[in-house]
């Protein structure tokens, strides 16, 4: 590959390759990152109500 | 005490001495096992696969193309299973699993469609062809969006669930119409080179790269199903949560 690179400059074929795995993996790293972002906001909300509601029972007694 | 763990799963102990931390560290070793194999793989399809002797360096993008279809597939085949379950048993557990692969294959065949534009364009000469193949991909990635659309805009969250589960059994049939496009009619793409009737047609090399790709994404699909359960969980449980609550403030204000 890295041979080929280096004697044919950058045909059609390996530019077109180099652009598909680009657009897969960033991508891929882009899917990941919003779903830990999302996770993270689920877990925060998901601790927030359960503070606000044992303060509203604690009120409550 | 109850409390809810990072699963939005109910447990009777304290967070932190419970499965779901074994269950988390699971799943961060899948996620450094995926990343580790992915590196292996990628490095495979571009130093230690030959180069295509007719197609050239385009040809490598086939061990990217056919790993994301596969994981589609896999994807659809999980939506097929979860929407049976669901209708069958009416347990959320069984549409958090069908929506989950369902937005999953969505992702994966925008991907396969875009790659295989890619390979087109230097093979063929042309960014698409309405040929059976691409033809019939593309009708299966508008199933997946009608799923995800019926569920977004339908009003009581009971009918959207029972309708795109209703969406993922029937939607299932486009998948072997895909698979099967290439030998049932007359088509451009090529035909199947390792699920092929008179067995794999791949040199060793190749072969074993695509197999070794097709383990990478198949561990990336895993730890990205995992993961968007989890979230789907955990988004469930905040929303019983919050019910609760104003159960409790009711009660409290009555």
């Amino acid at each position: 590959m890295l041979r080929s690179l280096r004697a044919n400059a950058l045909d059609n074929g390996t530019l077109y390759l180099l652009v598909a795995f680009v657009i897969v993996f960033t991508t891929l790293a882009a899917y990941l990152a919003y779903l830990s972002r999302r996770l993270r906001a689920a877990q925060q909300s998901l601790e927030a109500d359960a503070g606000s509601a044992a303060g509203e029972e604690t009120a409550g007694r | 005490m109850i409390s809810v763990d990072t699963s939005g799963r109910k447990s009777m102990t304290k967070p932190g001495q419970t499965a779901h931390v074994i269950a988390d560290r699971l799943r961060l070793a899948l996620g450094w096992v995926t990343v580790l194999t992915l590196a292996v793989s990628t490095g495979m399809a571009f130093f230690y696969a030959p180069t295509d002797a007719v197609q050239g360096q385009a040809q490598r993008i086939f061990y990217f193309h056919v790993p994301l279809a596969w994981v589609a597939y896999l994807a659809f085949f999980l939506v097929l299973i979860g929407s049976i379950g669901y209708l069958w048993k009416r347990e959320r557990r069984w549409d958090t699993l069908a929506h989950s692969s369902a937005e999953l294959g969505l992702f994966l065949t925008t991907l396969v469609l875009i790659t295989g534009s890619l390979w087109g364009k230097t093979i063929w000469g042309t960014w698409w062809s309405w040929d059976p193949r691409l033809t019939a991909t593309l009708v299966l990635w508008f199933i997946y969006l009608g799923y995800i659309m019926v569920r977004q805009f339908t009003t009581e969250a009971e009918r959207g669930r029972r309708m795109s589960a209703v969406l993922g059994i029937v939607g299932f049939i486009d998948v072997p119409i895909v698979h099967q496009s290439v030998v049932w009619w007359r088509s451009l793409h090529p035909d199947p080179v390792v699920l092929n009737a008179n067995g794999p047609q791949l040199p060793g090399t190749m072969l074993a790269t695509l197999m070794v790709n097709l383990l990478a994404f198949t561990l990336l699909f895993l730890y990205f199903l995992l993961k968007r359960i989890q979230i789907a969980n955990l988004e469930a449980a905040a929303v019983e949560q919050k019910r609760h609550a104003a159960l409790v403030e009711g009660q409290r204000i009555g």
